[in-house]
């Protein structure tokens, strides 16, 4: 024992911060990691297409009517290539791409050609993040209750009813729950229109009540589908936390049922979920976006498929890039609230 | 097949087990039986409704409904068992690689890849490729894409199945009795990863038909070729709904929407059954 | 002087919590200790359920890797062995785990184990390897003919557990590391496991290392002990010296909550000391100093650095300030 002398510097017991600072810096990376890879494969795919953005603008022009000569052509495209940056090699693009992206320059767009496409997608930003937004934490959390108390009264016949509704609906794309809601209250019942003019967005009570008269049949149809998603996911959640044997030994003891829901089950499952909802920030996007183009919903989904059909890549690669920033970081925030409601990963230290 | 027998005994399983039969019959038989090709238009009058010649009625486009529907399921199907195949595929090399390496470097890439490809929001690239490439998306195209950006979540789950395995009991048990690597994947977690990659298949498949839908509505896939998807695409472009051609989109929907029940009702069960057996 | 079996020099291990896991505890945290000398003996690991004894067992049998220190197999790193010397090693110490229903898979049957480490680390043929397994079932109480082709659905707890025994001796270990073995089994099949394991000392040579947080069991079986607390071993010694003379104050309290069949009723009365109460917090874990200190009444200055193991009187260690000189 004689090699083991004193070890070095009494310590004082508060020194916890660290923890929190590594696990921040960690998922960072993995936030950054994420938008990269996201990035490089749209850019990749836009380069290997087998269109050529700059002949789509050529012939626009031509198709205006102005007559060219061949050496004035090739000047114009050479001109356009420039513009688009398709005259350089491939990594000179990729560096170039991803420079535009850290300053949100993407270039003109193709459909409205000198307007920069940046400025056009702002103009549908807010729809979409309006809807998305109360579809989300509506859903989200009238999903989680429904499914705890399923949970906790499962042997009723009512929720046995309730589930097997939820089981045909759960496995439908976000899609086809949007076509029925279309054909339900546009083809039977008459009584949501369309929009297509988009106005501007500003804070105001018109713009707001405008845009909610136009929202609530999208968001309800994304609403349904999402509180069903979240309640099949707390049932089965809370079934689990049933059978553990202090929540068990809890029932049996016969605690009431109100306190069981709020102590035993109702935190587990709800703890479960905010990681959930991190993790399918994704498909719920995506779900809007083809939701808003079915409801013709003057959102970022109604223009990436205006920009698809035009050709107008500078536009779809602005509005890619910022579905990737808005869905990975908002996960990354939601994971960050993840350590504060969670009793088992405490970061405080001392007495 | 004992065990068929024990699984029949639910109700809910037996009744969708029988739907998911009845309508892959259906599908592949009447495109058997038909006297024509389902790309082609006006082959019959438009917009009849339901009778007994078109039970099912016809489009706009001259096409009876029936036979369409039948090519439809049939051609998402395909797809979709196409789709899920690879996706399963790339989602087992990738999530075995990074729940069985024992080198940390690669783990470490392989987890943020799967985590990352958990996180994009893969239906705006999704259809960014499909647009792109539409010209020259077959049926294998279409399902390619389709595997390659959809695999993460699968990944993530047979990872941590994996991972699970790793950390059972019977793993030090079998180590400590002299298996090697081989005997131990082959003999001890096989019967485990089978099953789990049954469930996963038949997800993907759930999954990949949903995506071909939503690109479909989109209308982004080649579009002659009948699928759930432009089905409801082409009802969307005919106003079908304004217009009470209401025989057009129920059927194809309603048969679309039991076949996506049942399987999840199937996937369930066996779900059930494969974590109460592990009891 | 003999070179120790195992022999682990300041190890800690660490693991992760939190959503991805870069935030870390030790669950080991810098342990020393020894063993198989030259004569078999049966040596016992104590703590409450949490302190880490599960994962240091798990380090003496080569399955954790230790974040830092060294685990030594005869001398040499563990994780620097030849493919042959890791061979031997599994002939060398073999493990019998606390479920039994779990420690087989349910896919294969239970006799399949036996043949594999006859057959691959015996390198018997399938005859001599048929009549040792036939030998060393009987010795557990089992015959051949009821444990063929079955799997482990088909047998009770307690039989699974004289099987995994069966299994871990078969290959007849310099060293038995038992963790919580009877834990999971009814309380009157217990004794019949512990007298088995003692046996295996006596018929095999074998040297048991029992790891329990069941002072009452320990003290059946046990010649030597250590006691382990929030991943730290705070004293060890001969048995009977530690439980008539305890010195580290959680010790103390340990045997003190000890419930005595004779006190009755009275027992329930008795406060439970805190110590022994409270869960385990992530931030005890990560103290660098004696991790008793919260609940110390004895605490000083000098509990803030790590105690070193101090021998009081001859084989009885205790790592506590108290007794520094
Ligand atoms: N693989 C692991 N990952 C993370 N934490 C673990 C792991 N294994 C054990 N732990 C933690 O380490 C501590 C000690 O566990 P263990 O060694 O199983 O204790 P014991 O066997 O004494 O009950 C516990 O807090 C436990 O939660
Ligand atoms: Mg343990």
């Amino acid at each position: 024992m004689a090699d083991r002398g004193l070890r070095p510097k009494p310590k004082s017991l508060g020194f916890m911060a660290t923890p929190l600072v590594q696990s921040l810096i960690e998922r960072l990376i993995l936030v950054i990691f994420t938008i990269w890879t996201g990035l490089t494969i749209s850019f990749l795919v836009t380069r290997l297409s087998p269109r050529n953005p700059a002949e789509q603008v050529l012939s626009r022009i031509q198709g205006a009517g102005v007559f060219m000569r061949p050496e004035e052509i090739e000047a114009m495209r050479r001109t356009v290539m420039g513009l688009f940056g398709l005259d350089k090699p491939l990594w000179e693009q990729y560096i170039s791409f991803l420079q535009s992206v850290l300053t949100f320059k993407f270039g003109p767009s193709l459909l409205n050609f000198p307007v920069p496409a940046n400025d056009i997608i702002s103009l549908y930003m807010p729809w979409t993040i309006f809807l998305l937004l109360t579809a989300t934490i509506i859903s989200w959390i009238i999903g989680v209750v429904v499914g705890i108390v399923m949970g906790i009264w499962e042997h009723k016949k009512a929720v046995k009813i309730l589930e097997y509704t939820f089981i045909t609906i759960f496995p439908l794309p976000y899609v086809v729950l949007a076509i029925a809601f279309l054909i339900i209250f546009v083809g039977i019942l008459r009584i949501y229109i369309g929009v297509t003019i988009v106005p501007t967005f500003t804070l105001s009570l018109e713009t707001l009540s405008a845009m909610f008269s136009r929202a609530w049949l999208p968001a309800l149809s994304i609403i349904v589908l999402s509180i069903i998603n979240w309640a099949m996911g707390s049932l089965a959640l809370a079934r689990t936390a049933k059978r553990e044997p202090h929540v068990f030994y809890a029932m049996v003891r016969g605690i009431p049922t109100n306190l069981l829901l709020k102590r035993y089950i109702g935190k587990n499952v709800l703890i479960l979920q905010v990681t959930a909802l991190a993790l399918s920030l994704g498909g719920i996007f995506g779900g809007a976006l083809a939701t808003e183009y079915i409801f013709n919903y003057p959102g970022l989904g109604t223009l990436l498929y205006n920009s698809i059909v035009t050709n107008d890549f500078n536009t779809m690669l602005g509005i890619i890039t910022y579905s990737i920033l808005g869905v990975t970081i908002a996960s990354f925030v939601i994971d960050m609230v993840y350590p504060f409601i969670d009793p088992r990963v405490r970061y405080g230290g001392g007495e | 097949m004992e065990e068929v027998n024990r699984m029949a005994r639910h109700l809910d399983l037996k009744i969708s087990l029988a739907v998911v039969i009845a309508l892959v019959m259906y599908s592949v038989i009447v495109p058997q039986i038909t006297p024509y090709d389902p790309r082609l238009w006006n082959v019959v009058p438009r917009d009849k409704p339901p009778s007994l010649q078109y039970p099912f009625g016809t489009t706009s486009m001259g096409q009876d409904v029936f036979i369409v529907t039948a090519w439809a399921l049939r051609n998402s199907l395909v797809l979709g068992t196409i789709a899920a195949a690879m996706l399963v595929l790339i989602a087992f090399t990738i999530g075995s690689i990074a729940g069985g390496t024992k080198n940390s470097i690669v783990r470490a890439i392989l987890t943020y890849l799967i985590d990352s490809f958990c996180v994009i929001p893969f239906l705006p690239i999704l259809i960014l490729i499909a647009s792109l490439w539409r010209e020259r998306l077959g049926i294998i195209g279409t399902a390619s894409i389709i595997a390659l950006l959809g695999w993460g979540g699968q990944s993530r789950n047979i990872r941590s199945v994996i991972m699970g395995l790793r950390e059972r009991t019977f793993t030090y048990t079998a180590i400590f009795s002299g298996y090697g690597t081989l005997k131990l994947i082959y003999k001890s977690y096989l019967p485990y990863i089978v099953r789990w990659l049954s469930i996963a298949f038949l997800f993907g498949i759930i999954f990949c038909i949903g995506l071909e839908t939503t690109l479909s509505v989109f209308g982004i896939t080649s579009l002659e070729n009948p699928t759930i998807g432009t089905v409801i695409f082409w009802t969307r472009e005919y106003q079908a709904y304004l217009r009470g051609l209401w025989w057009w989109y129920t059927f194809p929907l309603i048969f679309f929407i039991v076949f996506l029940a049942s399987m999840y009702v199937i996937i369930r069960r066996l779900v059930a059954r494969f974590i109460e057996g592990e009891r | 002087m003999v070179i120790p079996l195992i022999e682990l020099v300041n190890v800690s291990k660490y693991f992760g919590y939190g959503v991805i896991g870069l935030v870390r505890f030790p669950a080991v945290d810098g342990v020393d200790l020894k063993i198989g000398g030259e004569k078999p003996e049966v040596l016992t690991l104590v703590g409450e359920s949490g302190c880490g004894k599960s994962t240091l067992a798990k380090i003496m049998l080569r399955i954790l890797r230790p974040t830092s220190g060294v685990a030594k197999y005869m001398g040499k790193d563990m994780w620097r062995l030849k493919r042959s010397e890791v061979r031997r090693f599994i002939r060398d110490v073999q493990p019998i785990f606390q479920d039994p229903m779990d420690t087989f898979n349910l896919f294969e049957s239970v006799e399949s184990y036996l043949i594999s480490a006859a057959r691959n680390l015996l390198k018997l043929n399938e005859e001599q390897a048929t009549e040792r397994i036939a030998q060393t079932l009987e010795f557990v109480g089992l015959t051949l003919d009821k444990v063929r082709g079955k799997r482990p659905q088909e047998f009770s707890g307690g039989e699974l557990q004289r099987l995994s025994i069966a299994r871990a001796l078969l290959v007849q270990p310099k060293l038995l590391i038992a963790d919580e073995p009877v834990s999971m089994l009814d309380a009157s099949l217990r004794i019949n496991i512990l007298n088995l394991l003692r046996s295996a000392k006596e018929e095999f040579g074998t040297s048991i290392l029992y790891i329990t947080h069941d002072l009452a069991t320990a003290n059946y079986i046990g010649e030597k002990i250590f006691v382990m607390y929030r991943g730290s071993i705070v004293e060890q010694g001969n048995i009977e010296k530690v439980i008539n003379k305890p010195l580290h104050p959680y010790t103390k309290v340990l045997l003190d909550s000890l419930p005595d069949y004779r006190m009755g009723r009275e027992w329930f009365k008795k406060q439970l000391p805190q110590t022994l109460r409270t869960v385990i917090e992530v931030r005890e874990m990560l103290l660098k100093g004696c991790k008793y200190i919260y609940y110390c009444p004895y605490k000083t200055q000098q509990c803030y650095e790590k105690p070193i193991m101090i021998e009081v009187e001859k084989s009885h260690e205790v790592a506590c300030w108290m007794y520094y000189e």
